[in-house]
Parts: C-alpha cells; structure tokens; sequence
C-alpha cells in the first residue's frame, strides 16, 4: 500500500508540475536573459577589479611620492614610522575590494573549484604586478596634475592629502638654506619648515647635503610652529620621485 | 514518448530547450526518487521536503536555458536543489550555515580522494541515521552526497561550489563525529 501511495505521490508531482508549465504559471526564461547576467556579472567584476588595481597602484604612488619605503634605512626608528606612516585608509578600501572581487568570482568555476588562499594569492599577485605597472607609468602624476588644473574636487583632495605632503613624522623635503642648528626647508606642499639636528640625528648614507638637495627627513615633527627635531636624514634621488604638478594650467603653457 | 527513455539527460534538456516541455517530465521521473531521498536525509527534521522538491523542479524548468549542454546534467540539477535545501534551512533558522567557511581557504593535498564508499561498519542502522543527522549541515551533506547519492569527489564539489579537496576533508571530519557520536551513544 505504501508503494502505492510512494507511486501515486511521483505521479502527482509530475502531473502538477508539467500543468503548470503548461498553464503558463511557470516560464522559462530565455537564453538571452542568462547571457546578459552573465556578462552583467563579468563587467561588474571587472570594473571593481579595475577599481582595485587603480588604489593599489595609487597607494604605491603614494609610498614611492612620500618616501616611505626608504624609511627602514633609518634602522628601527624608520621601520617603527614606516608602519605608522602606511595609508592604512586606502589599505582597507583596498582590501575591502578584494574580499567584494572574490565574492563576486565565486561564481566562477574556476574560482570556487581551488582553495581561497589560491585565488586570493594570485589576485594579489596579478593587482601588485599591474599596479606596479600602472604605478610607473606617468598615469598617476598626470591624474594629478589633471586634478589640480581643473580643480576637480574629492578626486584633487585625495592626491593632495596622500601623495604630496609626506608622513606624519616626516617627508622629502628640498633644503633652503643651512644654518648653525640644521636647515631651512621647503615641503613638496610648498610649506617652509625649520629643521633642528643633533649628534643623534642619523645620516644613513651621507653625503655633502647642500642648498637644493631633496632629503627624506624624519624625526618629531611640531604642526604649529612648523619644525622638526630630526631623528633621520638622507638623501633622496628625485628621479625616484613623481614630477611636482603645475600649480595652474596656465603655467604649464608659458 | 518512448523514444525519450533511450535519450540521455543532456539530450532531453536540449529538447525541453528548444521548446518540448513534455519531455521536461521525463527527467522529473528520472531524478524525483533521487532528489526527494537526498532531501529527505538532508532535512531530516524538516516537514516540507515535498514542497522543496517541487520547487527544485520548478527552478530547473525556469532556468533550463542556462544548463550548458557540454556538461553532465545530474550535478546541475543536485546544485539546485542544494541551493532549495539551504534555503529551507536558513528560513527555519534552526542550524547555522556559514558564506564562508575555514576549510575552503587551504587546499589539502592529503584529502584522499574517493575513498571506499563503506561509510562506518556497524550495525544499528538506527545510531548510524541519528548520528549523520546531528551533524552540522556542511558535514552531513557531502556524506549523504557521497555515501548514499554515490556522487564522487568532483560532482560535490561542483554541487556545492567548494573545492573537491574541501570535499574530502569534511567527508573525513563527518566520519570522526560519527564515530564519536556512535561511541557515546
């Protein structure tokens, strides 16, 4: 009686399920519908990934324009600012764009098919290798220079907070003037500080400093009184760094 | 009609595709038994195992035109009802099922893959049944898949879109709580 019923059961499920297929209660939906999901789901995927690639070669814009992978060659004092001085902002934009790209590429077979680490390891190897490209292409210094001439908002605000005025206990700065105490300098955001020196202060790689130079200073920086009690100097090579951008656009044509 | 039983699944979907609904309720007799025993075993404590059945079949036809005919039918159709069966988890609320798990993060090379299909000597068939429905969801149903849907290491995966060395860790994890749980008890 039991197969009976198992029977009847199987019967009834198929017979409700083709009625309603054919009373129209049921619709398949169409080829094309599935083709533009998926390629909806591609350009979404891409586009964030594009957007990925465009922060972390920003961020290596920033640490190369700031000085900050040098810093270690101040020993531990250095490597104590270095961790500090990260944009730890765009770092977490940027690893919040990782975790939504593999989200997204989950639905892919040749994601979901290998452990996470794998395909988390390769995207980052694929963004640090394009963004290294990206990075060293003038891209970045003209967005910048674009930004400022247009004075583009939020986009202009960006480049000016991260990529010109350094880090907070320090940055490139060019000297001025050198004085009895240390030197006068110029910060690539155009500010005149006073730099102080001591018999503590390091000079990994030392050679003669003179007017002119571009050093990568750090030590205890004051915002209101604008100086520096340097704990690090040396030299920096400004053709590691991105060119300043033109004030104005006229300036750029005379 | 008779013709049908002789064609694969593949060429029925290919059929059913091009617009011969009829045929649709030939892979409904084909794989009904299957899918309500794997429902039933994966929602044990669940009354509307019937219900869900019906949708997996009513989502297979809404979303025939997306079956790739290059591939095999049956873990398609398993991956759908997968994904009715974890909503009719998640609704009532009562066990927990992560997005994301720990164990897809690393690949286990050790992971044996298709091991003997002999899930645990013993012979209170009861304990057994009892033991495999105390486990969480992500354990019990690569063991049902395995054990009793006879489904292979690939197949999973592809029907819970974790990696097939994933498979074999949760498959091994499922046995030594089975074990345990059969000790105990």
């Amino acid at each position: 009686m039991d197969k009976e019923k198992e029977t009847q059961k199987n019967t009834n499920l198929k017979a409700d399920i083709l009625h309603k297929i054919q009373a129209g209660e049921v619709e398949m939906r169409s080829k094309a519908h599935f083709m533009l999901k998926t390629l909806g789901f591609s350009i979404g995927t891409l586009f964030v990934l594009g957007v990925l690639l465009y922060l972390v070669s920003f961020i290596m814009f920033v640490l190369r324009a700031n000085g900050i992978l040098s810093l270690p060659s101040f020993g531990l004092p250095g490597v104590l600012i270095l961790f500090s001085s990260l944009p730890w902002l765009l770092i977490i934009f940027a690893v919040i764009l990782v975790v939504i790209v593999e989200i997204l590429g989950r639905h892919f077979a040749f994601v979901y098919r290998q452990p996470l680490m794998y395909s988390i390891v390769g995207l980052l190897l694929l963004v640090g290798a394009l963004g290294l490209i990206v990075e060293k292409s003038p891209l970045h210094s003209r967005v910048e220079a674009f930004v400022e001439s247009r004075q583009i908002p939020l986009v202009r605000d960006v480049y000016k907070e991260y990529a010109r005025p350094g880090f907070k206990a320090g940055g490139v700065v060019t000297i001025t003037e050198i004085t009895d105490s240390g030197f006068l300098v110029e910060t690539r955001g155009g500010e005149m500080w006073t730099v102080s020196t001591s018999t503590q202060t390091r000079y990994p790689r030392f050679g003669d400093i003179t007017v002119g130079d571009e050093v990568l200073i750090i030590g205890k920086r004051d915002e209101d009184a604008k100086t520096i009690e340097a704990v690090g100097l040396r030299p920096f090579d400004p053709n590691t760094l991105p060119p300043r951008p033109p004030k104005f656009k006229n300036e750029i044509n005379r | 009609m008779d013709d049908a039983v002789a064609k694969s699944d593949e060429m029925l979907v290919e059929a059913v595709q091009n617009g011969d609904s009829e045929l649709f309720g030939v892979l409904i007799e084909r794989y009904q038994e299957k899918i309500t025993r794997y429902g039933k075993r994966f929602l044990y404590q669940y009354e509307d195992v019937e219900d869900a059945v019906q949708d997996v079949f009513l989502k297979a036809y809404t979303n025939i035109q997306s079956f790739n005919l290059d591939n095999k039918f049956s873990p398609w159709i398993y991956r759908i009802a997968h994904n009715t069966f974890i909503d009719c988890i998640k609704k009532r609320g009562k066990e927990n099922v992560p997005t994301v798990d720990p164990d897809i993060f690393f690949g286990n090379l050790r992971a044996e893959e298709n091991p003997e299909r002999e899930l645990i000597d013993v012979e209170d068939e009861q304990a057994l049944r009892q033991a495999i429905e105390e486990l969480p969801p992500k354990y019990r149903e690569p063991i049902i898949l395995f054990f009793y849907e006879e489904k292979d290491y690939k197949d999973i995966g592809e029907i819970m879109h974790i990696p097939s060395s994933t498979v074999g860790v949760r498959i091994r994890r499922a046995k030594e709580k089975i074990k345990q749980s059969l000790n105990h008890g």
